[in-house]
């Protein structure tokens, strides 16, 4: 694999997916492919030319720049009613999980023969803004001129059996296993193939589970819980463990070790709150040899640490500082070698795993004080283009060089 | 008893402090009971004082995410609405054992105030006044101490429970400052006697000596009053079993749930059942500028488990047609949301809820537009929803109190009461 | 605005007020205190009532320690007073006491209660140490009343360094507070009712309100850097006046509309005439705000120093009544007007021949506070017993001395005075030298700091009493050297005469026979622990007491 230049990292596409905000995206089984899908439970697949095809386009002051002509979404995959949270590529990328407020995750088959034809808006924002510029009777030609007219699919799985939202869903390296947890502590493990549950096991506490990572062999799982703390919870808000999947056992307490309760209690997440959980590790990923484990602090209070742990002892490597506010989503390089990350700063960030060390901060802050986020981020299968869904409404592709 | 006739006319004044008195060098019992010649008197008259909870949402709860949803609209958020046992009235998801307790709650989706920030609407939303340089307004709780408590009482007639707002009595003066407890029912400091209570006893009956030496001569009232509240402070040691809920707790925890609110609301239902008339527990963190909805997925639950245990509990002990809870915070929440997931402070058009004594149940009042942006009926300023609850409680809400020789009533010049929520 | 009609109403209500006028004050007339006693005499007999008789040494000395300094005699000083024989020993210890270090400290505690008050909620009020400091010194140097208020009300220089800016300054961006405040304050009058209609039953409009609060709507904040006053940094506020800027005025509150912008309101002296002022909106038009950062150029006319002028004119017909009344309700309990601060023609004096007389007098005197002071304590009215049958606090023909709650300040202080502990503290490090040193003043503050109801009235407090039976008071029990408890203990005195020392030390008075008996009965054990663990609760009873906790 090459490795990473900040400077050879171009935007390149800007895909307007407008309306409630883009939060979870995906690659499929190629660089071409893109799934996204937005906070009303909508998602769109997009068909990306093997190579842009240059064209003037606007920047965001409307000036006309040199950019490429932008595809518009091809497929619409219809079943979710809410918040999609995670969106996960089979080992062949030929199908497709994705896991949703609405309790259900569903696997779809990307090349199943559409059912039926729909028509999406995806300018949305677009079309507001301009119809306040014109007058009052010229306003419905603008907001409701069609849309985009999309085949539309079906899942072909519904993975039932969660009470809450599901925040959390991610495939093993080897591709046989699927994890999902909901906020009710409910973890299942799946088998990827048959979409039977393997496992099935109650996280402790109150705590929501907000990530959860499989081990490449699929024998392992961790686990992060976190509760918005309300100030007068007599239970604990967070947790970071890792269980054996066969029998949902519990192996390492990460907190547990790193903050022995002995210390200080009653409150004996106290420290752990401020050094380590923060806003809640929101997000989690297994090295590709399994060995370590990267855990980002999300919301916006902790300052968006990414903490590496080893996976057997549950040590903290080092952490690492850079996003603004809080990180959104993780990803390790199929050789190990760096890690992604996105975060609230509308920024990713690519990180040398060996080392800590930065290799690129790609994209400005975009908003005021507080500002807009990537809210999760996908590479392709051969690693040279990345894409973030940004929730200001579309979703960006890099090249990556 | 006749139901029309006023417990003052039954126990005037005299008797109450008279009960008291007779009972203080003894072991007194709470607020009632001492003061009765039969038990069963003392539960006619409990039965029929009026009395109040406030749950307080510091921070501000979101009217979307409680009351006033606004589904499929853009900023409607995640939540789902659920059924209630009212027919065709909806509450968030986050409300389940609330959306039971529907049949008892007024709800009112109207507020219409007047200051958007915490400190002003902390002040606004407990005296129905904004602030001013020159008086220190009294909160709602010293009002209803003043009008409904017992002179002669052992606990004290407003306590509050790690809540927010330090306006305390204000011009009403200390007599009915509120006793205030940590959110983790922790006592307030100096509460608690530390010496042995036959080092405590020779001491009181030295000072005892002392105070007779000087009443011998000096008549004023002052002194008296002096001395009644050096009383008040020696019963109250013995009323300070009334603030502990340890032993009841496993028998309530699954009914009010493990939180620190929930057992709190086991608390207050203790010390009204004992006669205090004005009880207010404080919840903090709905100032959701950020992650709004994880934010109320989190706060609810717990409180929406206490506050429900607590209409159930006032309810099965018979107390609820008399005791009215307040819900509310000092602001609402915007219909937008913001790049942080979050809210910011509104107060255009937002929610409260009432339950209990003098108030509906299973009604709405008021309503706002698709998006709820605005008030489109049934208006509700602070003042209006301040002379409402004091009318619920039986107060003329033109009653004045002096701030020197200035009259302030206790619901600003002008405010109606909103007759079609009460009873 | 009928002008003539305006004029007859002011002159009615002067004739209301100002029954009968006494001539000024000349050489040869009796005394002042004598006026007090002939015209309370006066009222007894109309009255038919039997006054108190005189009070003894030991009360009046607690009585006027607290009053003029704010605290008790120590051991020492009540014992060499009470031995003292001398028949002027009255007067010449209220002279002691007017010139007293303490008499700077103590008034300026009290007036700033009444110039701000103990929580005040305005801008930038908890941080008003150069306000106190110029109090302080401006007492102490008997700086006379209308000089005080001209400087509070004209707010020259910054608020920490000349201080008296910030009487102004905590009304920042609130003209309407403002108004209601100086003229409850200056001029005793209650204006707010008027704020949003006219006044049901007093003669000032709505007008008259917008007119008083146009003196203040051109006044700005500028802070200018920051420095240190009594060991605290504090910013320099000071008081800018714009040339332009007026308050409005929409009519009635109740048929106020949305988006009304309302009428400019000119300033107006209360039920007199307008203020004629120069037209400057040609001159500064688009008049910016003025920067922050350095002291403010003044206006070219300055409407507050109109003000100013005349709040504390001679002429003024209320502020040396109002100013009369406080000064008289501060030692006698409570106002010849009652309230204090409602003096309208519906609420008419007790005596009013006697107010008269006194503003008249303090006009004549220039408004000498520590000459009013000492013509008001040296009477026999003030000199009064306050034991007797009748029950009321602050009684209304002045026939009995008042019973007063002692101050937070005062009471911290004096229990200081009374253990000894003050005496304790001297030895302690230069940090422990405050006023306050020995327990937590915050404490003493919220339990003690406004023991009335909002008409001036005590109330028991059970906070208070959690405070007195668990708190800290075990704190200046100390057994340490030249403590109360230690000189206790170290004597070889018998029993009985070492409660004539607590008695003296802790209530400034000697000890009736059962006292003491039953004091010595009480620490009159076996061994020193014992003795001390009985001396601390035998004081700790003496200082938690209602003798203890009022002035009388």
């Amino acid at each position: 694999m090459p490795d990473y230049v900040a400077d050879k990292i171009k935007p390149v596409w800007k895909l307007p997916f407008e309306g409630a905000w883009p939060v979870a995206v995906s690659f499929a089984d190629s660089s071409s492919r893109v799934i996204a899908a937005n906070q009303d439970g909508v998602m769109v697949q997009w068909q990306l030319p093997e190579t842009p095809v240059a064209a003037k386009v606007k920047d965001e002051n409307g000036k006309e720049i040199d950019g490429f002509e932008t595809p518009l979404p091809t497929r619409q995959l219809i079943g979710h009613a809410n918040t999609v949270t995670q969106i996960v590529p089979s080992a062949n990328g030929q199908i497709l999980f994705s896991a949703s407020y609405d309790r259900t995750v569903f696997a779809w088959d990307l090349n199943a023969t559409p059912s039926s034809e729909s028509e999406l808006v995806v300018d949305r924002d677009t079309r507001e803004r301009a119809a306040k510029r014109v007058e009052a009777k010229k306003r419905p030609e603008i907001l409701d001129a069609p849309g985009v007219k999309l085949a539309s699919i079906a899942p072909v799985n519904t993975l039932t059996g969660h009470k809450d939202w599901i925040n959390a869903l991610d495939l093993s390296r080897s591709g046989d296993r699927l994890i999902s947890g909901d906020d009710s502590g409910l973890v299942i493990v799946w088998d990827a193939k048959t979409r039977q549950k393997i496992s099935s096991w109650q996280c402790p506490g109150v705590a929501w589970i907000v990530a959860a990572a499989l081990s490449p062999d699929g024998q392992t799982a961790v686990i992060s819980q976190y509760r918005r703390k309300g100030g007068d919870f007599n239970n604990y808000p967070a947790g970071l463990r890792i269980f054996k999947v066969a029998d949902g056992s519990v192996l390492l307490d990460v907190l547990a070790t790193l903050y022995p309760k002995e210390k200080n209690p009653p409150y004996q997440y106290q420290y752990a709150y401020h050094e380590f959980v923060a806003d809640g590790l929101v997000a989690l990923a297994f090295s590709p040899d399994g060995k370590l484990l990267a855990a980002g602090q999300g919301g916006e209070g902790g300052g968006g640490k990414i903490h590496f742990l080893e996976t057997e002892t549950g040590k903290v490597v080092r952490s690492v500082t850079g996003h603004k506010y809080g990180v959104t989503d993780l990803l390790f390089t199929a050789d190990g070698k760096y890690l992604f990350s996105a975060g609230r700063d509308t920024r990713f960030r690519i990180t040398r795993v060996e080392d800590g060390g930065e290799v690129a901060v790609i994209g400005k802050e975009r908003g005021g004080q507080f500002t807009d986020w990537l809210a999760s981020i996908a590479l392709s299968p051969d690693e040279r283009r990345l894409a973030a869904a940004d929730i200001s409404g579309f979703v960006q592709v890099w090249d990556l060089g | 008893m006749n139901p029309d006739c006023p417990l003052e006319e039954h126990v005037s004044r005299r008797a109450l402090l008279k009960g008291v008195l007779a009972t203080s060098s003894g072991a007194t019992v709470a607020n009632w009971g001492g003061l009765f010649a039969s038990p069963a008197r003392a539960e006619e008259v409990k039965q029929n004082q009026k009395r109040c909870i406030l749950l307080w949402m510091n921070g501000g709860a979101s009217q979307f995410e409680t009351f006033d949803m606004k589904i499929g609209r853009p900023n409607g958020g995640p939540f789902r609405p659920i059924s209630t046992n009212v027919a065709s009235t909806q509450v968030c998801e986050l409300l389940p054992k609330i959306s039971q307790q529907m049949d008892k709650l007024t709800v009112i989706r109207s507020m219409h105030t007047s200051q958007i920030d915490h400190p002003q609407g902390i002040h606004l939303m407990h005296t129905a006044y904004s602030e001013a340089a020159n008086i220190r307004f009294p909160e709602f709780g010293a009002v209803i101490a003043k009008s409904l408590g017992h002179v002669g009482s052992s606990l004290p007639n407003f306590i509050k429970i790690g809540s927010n707002g330090d306006s305390g009595s204000g011009f009403l003066g200390p007599k009915y400052q509120p006793f205030t407890m940590s959110h983790d029912g922790r006592l307030p400091t100096f509460a608690q006697s530390s010496l042995a209570p036959g080092i405590e006893s020779r001491r009181n009956e030295l000072r005892q000596f002392v105070e007779d030496q000087y009443a011998v001569k000096h008549h004023v009232e002052t002194a008296k009053m002096h001395r009644e509240a050096y009383e008040r402070a020696r019963r109250l040691q013995s009323a300070l079993k009334t603030f502990k809920i340890d032993d009841e707790w496993a028998k309530y925890e699954s009914l009010y749930g493990d939180s620190f609110f929930g057992r709190n609301c086991l608390l207050a239902r203790q010390l009204v059942e004992a006669g205090v008339p004005f009880v207010e527990i404080g919840h903090s963190g709905y100032d959701t500028h950020a992650d709004n909805f994880t934010g109320h997925k989190g706060l609810l639950p717990p409180m929406d488990q206490g506050w429900a245990g607590l209409l159930t509990d006032l309810h099965e002990r018979g107390l609820l047609a008399n005791t009215l809870v307040v819900w509310m915070g000092e602001i609402g929440r915007t219909p937008q949301i913001n790049n942080r997931a979050g809210r910011d402070h509104y107060v255009r058009a937002w929610s409260t809820a009432l339950a209990g004594g003098g108030v509906k149940g299973g009604y709405v009042h008021g309503a706002t537009d698709q998006d709820g942006r605005d008030v489109t009926s049934g208006e509700v300023k602070e003042g209006d929803f301040f002379a409402t609850i004091y009318q619920a409680l039986g107060i003329n809400p033109s009653t004045e109190h002096f701030a020197g020789s200035r009259p302030v009533p206790i619901a600003p010049f002008g405010s109606k009461v909103v007759r079609d929520l009460l009873v | 605005m009928d002008h003539s009609h305006r004029a007859l109403t002011w002159l009615a209500l002067l004739a209301a007020f100002i029954t009968v006028l006494p001539p000024l004050a000349r050489a040869g007339d009796p005394p002042l205190r004598n006026v007090i006693d002939t015209e309370i005499a006066k009222v007894w007999s109309r009255e038919k009532i039997q006054s108190a008789g005189p009070c003894d040494d030991a009360t009046f000395l607690r009585r006027v320690s607290l009053d003029l300094c704010g605290l008790i005699p120590t051991h020492d000083e009540a014992k060499a007073f009470l031995d003292d024989s001398a028949t002027d020993k009255r007067a010449k210890l209220i002279e002691r006491l007017l010139d007293h270090a303490r008499y700077g400290v103590h008034q300026s505690d009290e007036w700033d209660m009444v110039f701000f008050g103990r929580k005040p909620p305005g801008y930038e009020a908890p941080h008003r140490e150069g306000f106190k400091r110029w109090l302080r010194d401006s007492f102490a140097q008997n700086t006379h009343f209308d000089q005080l208020a001209r400087a509070m009300l004209k707010a020259e220089g910054n608020t920490a360094e000349q201080g008296a800016a910030m009487y102004l300054v905590q009304y920042d961006r609130h003209p309407d507070d403002a108004a209601i405040a100086v003229s409850q304050t200056f001029l005793g009058v209650q204006l707010q009712c008027a704020h949003c209609h006219d006044h049901p039953y007093e003669p000032w409009t709505q007008r008259d309100f917008y007119g008083m609060a146009a003196f203040f709507a051109r006044l700005q904040m500028v802070k200018a850097g920051k420095t240190k006053v009594d060991d605290k940094e504090l910013e320099k506020i000071y008081l800018a006046e714009l040339n332009t800027g007026d308050v409005k005025f929409t009519g009635s509150a109740k048929d106020a509309k949305p988006g009304q912008k309302g009428e400019p309101v000119k300033p107006k002296f209360l039920l007199a005439s307008d203020l004629e002022e120069p037209d400057l909106t040609a001159e500064f038009k688009d008049e910016k705000r003025i920067p922050d950062g350095s002291p403010p150029p003044a206006p070219k006319f300055s409407r507050k120093d109109k003000l100013a002028e005349w709040v504390t004119s001679p002429q003024n017909p209320y502020f040396a009544r109002a100013v009369a009344n406080r000064l008289w309700a501060q030692f006698m309990g409570r106002g010849l007007v009652h309230p204090i601060d409602n003096m309208s023609a519906s609420n008419k004096p007790s005596h009013p021949e006697l107010l008269d007389a006194i503003a008249q007098e303090l006009i004549a005197h220039q408004f000498d506070v520590k000459w009013l002071i000492r013509e008001l304590v040296s009477s026999q009215t003030y000199q009064l017993a306050s034991t007797g049958e009748v029950a009321d606090a602050k009684p209304q023909w002045f026939e009995r001395a008042r019973t007063r709650p002692l101050s937070a300040e005062e009471l911290l202080e004096s229990w200081r005075v009374a253990t000894n502990f003050e005496v304790v503290a001297r030895r302690k490090p230069e940090e422990h030298k405050g006023r306050f040193y020995g327990v937590t003043f915050d404490y003493i503050r919220n339990y003690f700091g406004e023991p009335n109801n909002g008409v001036g009235d005590f109330q028991g407090g059970l906070h208070e009493h959690l405070y007195l039976n668990n708190g800290e008071l075990g704190r200046l029990m100390t057994s340490e050297k030249d403590g109360l408890i230690d000189q206790l203990l170290t004597s070889t005195e018998p029993w009985e005469s070492r409660v004539e020392r607590i008695y003296l030390a802790v209530l400034s008075r000697l000890p009736n026979a059962a006292e003491r008996a039953k004091f010595a009965d009480y620490c009159d054990v076996q061994g020193k622990d014992s003795q001390q663990t009985r001396l601390q609760e035998a004081i700790w009873v003496l200082m938690t007491c209602s003798e203890f906790r009022f002035n009388h």
